[in-house]
């Protein structure tokens, strides 16, 4: 599994102060997705915005939940117990690269 | 020679700046934390710092895992932050001058003392330098020297390393020429978790965070490196290994015990706070 890749698509939507990624994730996430070298469950993953299938997988929960937040477009204040909820069964998986 | 003159610590969680910077926010826990943060402010006057050592965490904004240092000196000549992610949420904004000399002597220094610091020419602070900052220093007229340390990414630095480096930075700065008097400032976190399955918005496990809190402020060092393993944090919380940053700080004082460490809750957070006078 290239989790360090995984990371590296997530992190850079929320954690950048470029904007491009974010546009190009939103209008044309395939083509931004071959950027990184991922296998098709993670690129499926990050494809169908699947959370808890993404957090189960290791990917950092710090930027991960960030990343969702962006996508959503809520403040993080709002967003945050309704994405705890979709992780609540999911116990706390590592995230070691 | 250069000399360490104040320790303190304390804690990062946005909410507890949110709440300490919204003045319609009267209620008695935050007002005893605004009177907290007086005294602390003039602790730090009275000490009569030249520098700013700033040691925090960077929460995978300048520092990733392509290229992850244990820790890192920054020596740029100007630090400033944070990001605009951190902006948006209302984390404040910081910018000083860095002591570049300094910085420079820390990561030269660190190869006589076994600690092989990596350095930045080129990074931003983000909220785990600027709230300590802010409201430790809210005049912003003292350089600082920004260390970054890695609490996030595993595999992590053990509290034992955390310890010898603080150790090893007290006796850096003692053996430095220049006649500098440094005060370290600092911020961590209690027990917590983010973008997890038990994150809550404040404590994950106060039980942890008193036990904690505890045996750093009473300088039991041996306790401290046994007891304060990556497996001990993950149990309270998925990041709840930003607390090594204190342990940094017990080294920094070389043991001793604190002259002031207590947990003020301000739901729903706990706020920890260590001060070495020295």
């Amino acid at each position: 599994m290239s989790l360090y890749q995984t990371n590296k698509a997530v992190k850079l939507l929320p954690h950048n102060n470029d904007t491009e990624p974010l546009r190009r994730f939103k209008e044309e996430p395939e083509e931004y997705l071959k950027g990184f070298d991922l296998t098709d469950e993670e690129r499926q993953g990050l494809m169908d915005r699947n959370y808890a299938k993404l957090y189960s997988m290791g990917v950092q929960p710090f930027i991960l939940q960030t990343f969702a937040c962006k996508l959503a477009n809520e403040p993080l204040i709002e967003f945050m117990p309704k994405y705890t909820a979709l992780l609540k069964d999911l116990g706390s998986p590592s995230y070691e690269t | 020679m250069a000399k360490l003159v104040e320790i303190i610590g304390i804690g990062h969680n946005p909410l507890m700046h949110l709440r300490l910077t919204n003045s319609g926010d009267q209620s008695p826990e935050v007002v005893k934390l605004r009177e907290r943060f007086g005294e602390l402010q003039q602790r730090l006057t009275d000490a009569r710092p030249d520098v700013l050592l700033c040691i925090g965490n960077d929460h995978l904004n300048t520092l990733f895992m392509d290229n992850m240092p244990a820790f890192l000196v920054g020596k740029s000549p100007h630090a400033e932050g944070p990001w605009d992610w951190e902006l948006d949420l209302g984390l404040p904004s910081y910018e000083a001058p860095v002591d570049v000399s300094l910085a420079k002597g820390i990561v030269s220094g660190g190869f006589n003392h076994s600690v092989d610091f990596a350095f930045s020419d080129e990074f931003k602070i983000d909220h785990a330098h600027t709230i300590p900052l802010k409201h430790l220093r809210p005049q912003m007229d003292l350089p600082i020297v920004p260390i970054f340390c890695n609490v996030m990414a595993p595999p992590i630095p053990t509290a034992r390393r955390f310890y010898q480096v603080g150790e090893a930075l007290r006796d850096i700065i003692e053996e430095l020429p220049a006649d500098s008097r440094v005060a370290a400032v600092c911020s961590g976190h209690l027990s917590v978790e983010i973008g997890g399955a038990r994150s809550t918005m404040g404590a994950c496990d106060p039980e942890f965070d008193y036990w904690s809190v505890d045996m750093v402020g009473r300088g039991d060092v041996e306790a401290v490196c046994r007891e304060l393993t990556f497996e001990r944090f993950w149990q309270s919380g998925n990041y709840t290994a930003g607390f090594l940053t204190f342990v940094m700080l017990l080294g920094l004082a070389r043991g001793i015990p604190a002259s002031l460490y207590d947990i003020m809750p301000m739901g729903p957070a706990n706020n920890p706070f260590f001060v070495w006078d020295l």
